[in-house]
């Protein structure tokens, strides 16, 4: 077959269909996203096109580590964010129990979910490092330990609101849930510096920064991207928990309507009349 | 349970069977909607992984906690409880401060140096696997062993890289020989 005429992706000349639809199932199809969610996508990926190309091909290999080092500019950017999505969390929980409104609840969640994908790809990169640097995957020091500790349980954290849902209690119980998690923050941060620890301490800090100019701007663009990703992700997570607790309520309306129009069928005198009496029944 | 229709919604229903608007009002009982048997099935799923986690937790701060807070012993405070210490397998922490004096023995390596730190000297000697590529004089290790007379008899080395990262700087490694001694 040298033409296809038939089929619809190789074709050009047939009008596309989605251009006909009517405006609220474009609006369904578009899901959780919106003007400002693409832009910030798209800034997103530049920063993240920048990255990999600053990361990968422009900044010097690191003098004793080789390339392992570059696994820098994805380890300590993912480790910040997330402490700052479980920051949210907490917040979120807080002001939660503070102010009893479904937005604070939201916040919390979604922020959970984007900080422990970001605290797995931390843990991924960190081991990935530490075979070529130390020698092995993994060990049992106080940052490791933590860190581990610290996405077990915002994973916790997650698959309790998961066993809540349709508890009236749900938010409540996930926000105490949340505030106890993010304890092991600062006990991740401070590992370093209040024990003994495999782990590197502090590269970067106002007293002394222990990186050459061109890493640092690296490091620097992947802090850009990550926060971004991150702003991405939240956008979208938010909006989708928004709609999964409405999804419940669209549930019954759905039922309540297949009911009515199976009764508008049967009764074959008088639909209008029929539908609501049988509907009643159910 | 009231499945009477709302005003207004009876016509949308009748003509396209399109689905009406989100409502937002609050439901009185959540479990009598959207579809029951498919969220408890998905509901003891998520309770199996939540007590898998809560376990892995408990595992986490009993089991690791407590030594991970200890994770080694620099070589000075190797020194200063040696005595307690005795023949106890642990980890200790030190710069190699010579060159190792190395040889293969085919499966394993054998390798004696000196590490030092707070200007502690401790003699090793080690004997396993082949040691991570970035061994070498001038290099905080961690060594899993234990003591045995005078020296430090070891069959694990891991590198441990200090927080400082150069795009090509030759006097770094003797920084941390020099720090080693302060």
């Amino acid at each position: 077959m040298t033409s296809a005429p038939a089929n619809p992706l190789a074709s050009g000349s047939e009008p596309d269909q989605t251009d006909a639809a009517p405006v609220t199932e474009r609006r369904a199809l578009e899901g959780t996203g919106s003007r400002g969610s693409r832009i910030v996508g798209t800034l997103a990926l530049i920063s993240l096109a920048a990255t990999a190309l600053y990361g990968l091909v422009l900044s010097p290999p690191d003098a004793n580590q080789g390339n392992a080092a570059r696994l820098l500019y994805i380890h300590v950017p993912t480790a910040t964010v997330a402490y700052l999505a479980f920051g949210v969390t907490a917040f979120g929980s807080a002001m939660y129990l503070w102010k009893r409104t479904e937005f604070w609840d939201l916040l919390a969640g979604a922020s959970a979910e984007v900080g422990v994908v970001f605290t797995g790809i931390c843990l991924l990169t960190g081991m990935l490092w530490g075979r070529p640097i130390w020698g092995v995957y993994w060990v049992w020091d106080a940052r490791l330990t933590t860190t581990l500790l610290l996405f077990v349980l915002f994973l916790g954290y997650l698959a309790l609101r998961r066993v809540l849902v349709g508890s009236p209690s749900r938010a409540k119980w996930s926000a105490v849930a949340g505030i106890v998690a993010a304890v092991d923050i600062p006990i991740v941060h401070y590992s370093t510096s209040w024990w003994n620890t495999l782990h590197q301490g502090t590269t970067i800090s106002p007293q002394k920064t222990q990186m050459g100019g061109l890493m640092l701007f690296t490091l620097g663009l992947g802090f850009l991207s990550f926060l971004l990703v991150y702003w991405w992700l939240m956008i979208h997570r938010f909006r989708l928990q928004y709609l999964e607790t409405r999804l419940d309520e669209v549930g019954l309306d759905t039922a309540i309507a297949e009911r009515r129009a199976e009764a508008g069928r049967a009764g074959t005198s008088g639909p209008t009349a029929a539908g609501p009496e049988l509907a009643e029944v159910r | 349970m009231d499945v009477t229709p709302r005003e207004g919604e009876l016509d949308q229903v009748g003509s396209d069977g399109e689905p009406p608007e989100f409502d937002l009002t609050p439901r009185t009982s959540a479990s009598d909607s959207g579809h029951p048997a498919g969220r408890r099935r998905r509901n003891l799923g998520a309770l199996a992984f939540l007590g898998v986690l809560v376990v892995a937790a408990g595992l986490i701060v009993s089991q690791a906690l407590g030594s991970a807070t200890q994770y080694f012993y620099t070589a000075d405070q190797a020194v200063a409880n040696k005595a307690s210490l005795g023949g106890t397998r642990f980890r200790i922490e030190g710069t190699v401060v010579d060159e190792p004096v190395r040889a293969d023995l085919g499966q394993e390596q054998r390798a004696s140096f000196t590490i030092a730190a707070n200007d502690t000297r401790v003699p090793i000697t080690y004997q396993g696997e082949d040691p991570p590529a970035l061994f070498k004089k001038c290099e905080p290790v961690v060594l899993v062993g234990h003591w045995s007379g005078a020296k430090f008899s070891s069959d694990q080395i891991i590198v441990k890289h200090t927080a400082d990262y150069t795009a090509a700087h030759p006097g770094r490694l003797e920084r941390n020989c020099a720090a080693s001694r302060s």
